[in-house]
């Protein structure tokens, strides 16, 4: 098994070199078969690194203890689940995963129907093979998964327990689908500026690839979130770690690209914005994977010992290269072609806007991120930049952001009338300033959580109008009722009306992450059995302390009431677990969730005689972040989904070559 | 745990001696509400303690703040915070603390950077990109619409009487 998972690393290497440079030379003198050849290649690449995963999955199920992969990350005991998704715990199954899902994609592109006598296939099969000998170098040299152990191993290290939950399942896996997922629109569009293509065809083709990507990311970012939060135990989920802030960053650089393609698509305008916002997004992903990888930063995700930094360095600074060389080779011809902005007051002028504050949001995480090393190379002094410094400089700028994704709807492509606008704009001003007002009266004080609400409102009351403008235009001319008119709304602008979707979504979680961080109260105390505390207005109660065995684990578990007003809510049960395999104990999480505030209750110590110390939290509008995400990821779904209308593969109509 | 099992037994042999008996209650108290409780129980406390914790880096190598180490029987962040706790008691403001803690370790103790020297670049860059990047577009686009305003054919005021010359020209602001 050693020696064939080696053969087909190998082997996938030298195909990969092959395919590559016998594209380049079918490209070069024109010759079809060459390039057949090439893409042939590539289909069995994609068949060895898939003999490669199946392979791992096998060894890692079947605990073969002889190889050090399986022999660092799994154990005997560790249910089977947590030994297939140790594959992604450590450097090299992570590596195998983005090969084997670039070598899936790449699969899919040449044998795509759609793309079939497309000039542009060569090209982008150039660069997604130019990824996988990368990837492919780095596993056959520095970090093989089927390395074999020196000594005999009886048993294995295991898994952190801290990585035996669901969220290990989907949150690795998820962030690696959108990460390779931009390798797609990013290939295309140096294929078309290699082709000299100035038109929006690789938009076009490209733009499920996005948003599949783009949703891919979020739901990453969303479960992560989500699992630092039940897992964790200090009542937050997003800490701006170094490693967070590389899974943000490219999100971040892809919502800016989604929003001005539009433009380009109508109005032919912002090509080279757009080619280099994908670029951008790109090289972002490779950063991202370079800093889990190097220990530059310190993070709580990084992998330990990695000493790959140098070759993802010197991967970036050629992609950067190459990528910039090209561009600024087809500037000239990009701009020549490009229609410009007409008026200030348009949704095109709106969309640029947004994409400024986008990117100076994926700017001021990308400084925060660096700001570490750039300070250590300047004072000597590495400083840290964490929650205190994002906390501060972010809420001004995804308001603005939230102000502006308000405005947006209200205005018309091309130009608007400030007449117009003010007339669009005065009604969800007035409903947001009122709700603003009630929730003034009803006790929110804080000024910034007050107007921070009150813009969310607007975004919210503005989208609502417009759905309604929407379906009212409908019935004018179909007669149709309210329900089949907005059905029927929705389903025939699927694009349109899932970003609706998405965008309210946004609004839920904004909600949420601005009660969360504005409003949380928190007590550290010790009780005796049968004690009660107050926090808030619920009363909780310690009832008793036990201890059990599951799997081979000892668990400390505590009872816990909870009540209100005299009445029971809840009974939870806050648990501390001390692992067979590991040395350090983790926290089990208490949680009681209503849409207005989270209970959370987390055991930090006890003593013999029964008294023990909890850390409580009051969470408010906690469930709206998760609630929302899911409103966003199916907005999105919505977007994607073909449905009945609409569906026009777009052809194409750029520069012709004779090999395909 | 085991702290306590041994200061209960050494409280039983310090009967003899009143005021060893009474230095061993006062330190059977501390080590069984540390690190247990190292925050005290009124609200005001705990607001100040959490602000002031979130504020340094836990020095175990966590990559976390303080208040969000989540590394269990980290002994290097219990003491952190029975001192930062003994400061708050001291009344003493989170600046204050900040300045002392700094000038103890140096900046690296910090969850974020000061605001001032080098440091200041980190919190005033994102702004200035920011609103350069804006007021950048809203220049570029003011140059173009004045120029688009003088590529608009002139009008020979001699061949057209003033009322129809000011609706033109009011077209063509609006067109603009």
């Amino acid at each position: 098994m050693h020696i064939i998972g080696n053969v087909v690393i190998y082997g996938g290497l030298i195909f990969s070199i092959y395919s590559f440079f016998i594209i380049l030379i079918g490209i070069k003198l024109n010759r079809q078969s060459f390039v057949d050849s090439g893409k042939a290649g590539i289909v069995a690449i994609f068949f060895l690194a898939s003999l490669s995963m199946g392979m791992m999955l096998f060894i890692l199920g079947t605990s073969q203890f002889q190889y050090e992969y399986v022999a660092a990350y799994t154990s005997t005991n560790l249910p089977l689940i947590f030994k297939w998704t140790a594959l992604w715990a450590g450097n090299a199954g992570s590596l195998l995963l983005w090969l084997f899902l670039l070598t899936l994609y790449s699969f899919i592109l040449v044998v795509s129907k759609n793309l079939k006598k497309t000039p542009m296939i060569p090209y982008i099969s150039l660069v997604m093979l130019g990824n996988i000998i990368f990837f492919y170098l780095i596993l056959a040299v520095l970090s093989n998964p089927f390395t074999l152990s020196d000594i005999s191993v009886v048993e294995g290290k295991g898994l952190n327990p801290m990585l035996q939950a669901p969220g290990m399942i989907l949150h690795p896996l998820t962030l690696y689908l959108g990460y390779v997922g931009l390798s797609v629109p990013f290939s295309f569009a140096i294929a078309a500026l290699l082709l000299k293509n100035i038109d929006s065809y690789w938009i076009q083709i490209t733009r499920r690839w996005t948003l599949i990507a783009w949703l891919f990311l979020t739901l990453g970012n969303i479960v992560g979130g989500f699992w630092a939060y039940v897992e964790l135990g200090w009542g937050g989920y997003w800490a701006w770690d170094p490693v967070e802030n590389a899974s943000f960053m490219p999100w971040l650089t892809v919502t800016a690209f989604l929003h001005s393609v539009m433009i380009q698509e109508r109005k032919g305008m912002l090509k080279v914005w757009n080619l280099s916002l994908i670029i951008i997004s790109y090289l972002l992903t490779i950063f991202g994977t370079f800093l889990v990888r190097s220990g530059i930063l310190t993070s709580v995700h990084a992998f330990a010992n990695s000493t790959l930094s140098l070759y993802f360095l010197i991967f970036l600074a050629i992609a950067i290269i190459i990528s910039l060389y090209i561009l600024m080779s087809r500037f000239q011809l990009l701009k020549h072609d490009q229609a410009t902005i007409s008026s200030f007051i348009s949704k095109e002028s709106s969309f640029l806007i947004n994409n400024l504050i986008l990117l100076g949001a994926a700017f001021t995480v990308f400084w925060g991120t660096i700001f570490p090393l750039i300070s250590e190379a300047v004072k000597g002094v590495k400083v840290t930049v964490g929650i205190p410094f994002f906390e501060s400089v972010m809420p001004p700028i995804f308001l603005s952001l939230i102000m502006l994704m308000g405005v947006c709807p209200l205005l018309a492509w091309q130009r608007s009338s400030s007449k117009k606008l003010g007339r669009n704009f005065l009604l969800p001003a007035l409903m947001s300033l009122l709700i603003g007002i009630s929730l003034l009266v009803t006790g929110v004080q804080d000024t910034y959580a007050l107007v921070s609400f009150t813009l969310v409102a607007f975004m919210v009351i503005a989208h609502i109008l417009e759905i309604v403008r929407g379906v009212n235009a409908r019935r004018k001319i179909t007669d149709e009722n309210y329900v089949i008119a907005i059905y029927r709304l929705f389903t025939r602008n699927r694009r349109r009306y899932g970003g609706y979707i998405v965008h309210i979504g946004i609004a839920m979680i904004a909600i949420g992450i601005i009660g969360s961080n504005n409003f949380d109260t928190e007590k550290k105390i010790t009780l005796d059995r049968g004690e009660k505390t107050t926090i808030n207005y619920y009363d909780i109660t310690y009832q008793d302390i036990g201890l059990e065995r599951k799997n081979k684990n000892d668990i400390v578990y505590t009872t816990m009431v909870i009540s209100s007003n005299g009445r029971i809510l809840k009974t939870l049960k806050p648990e501390k677990i001390f692992y067979q395999n590991w040395d350090k104990p983790s926290s089990e999480v208490a949680l009681y969730s209503t849409w207005k505030e989270d209970v959370y209750i987390v055991l930090t110590s006890w003593e013999t005689d029964g008294k023990a110390t909890f850390l409580i939290k009051i969470n408010p509008l906690m469930k709206w972040i998760w609630v929302g995400s899911l409103v966003v990821v199916l907005g999105t779904i919505f977007a994607i989904w073909k449905g009945k209308y609409g569906n026009i593969t777009p052809k194409y109509k750029g520069v012709q070559r004779r090999v395909s | 745990m085991e702290i306590l099992h041994q200061n209960i037994r050494v409280c039983k042999e310090g009967y003899r001696n009143m005021r060893q008996l009474f230095f061993l209650l006062i330190l059977v108290i501390y080590s069984s509400i540390l690190p247990t409780d190292a925050l005290g129980e009124t609200h005001e406390h705990q607001k100040r303690f959490n602000k002031a914790s979130s504020q340094f880096m836990c020095q175990c190598g966590c990559g976390q703040s303080v208040s969000a180490c989540s590394m269990e029987s980290c002994g290097v962040n219990d003491a952190f915070k029975k001192d930062l706790t003994e400061k708050i008691n001291n009344n003493m403001s989170i600046e204050e603390i900040k300045d002392y803690y700094v000038d103890m370790y140096g900046e690296s103790i910090l969850a974020s950077p000061l605001k001032k020297g080098f440091s200041l670049t980190v919190w005033l860059t994102p702004f200035i990109v920011i609103i350069s990047g804006i007021v950048g577009f809203i220049i570029f686009m003011r140059r173009k619409q004045n120029k688009e305003m003088s590529n608009l054919p002139n009008v020979d005021v001699n061949l057209i009487d003033e009322t129809t010359y000011k609706i033109i020209n009011d077209e063509r602001k609006k067109f603009l």
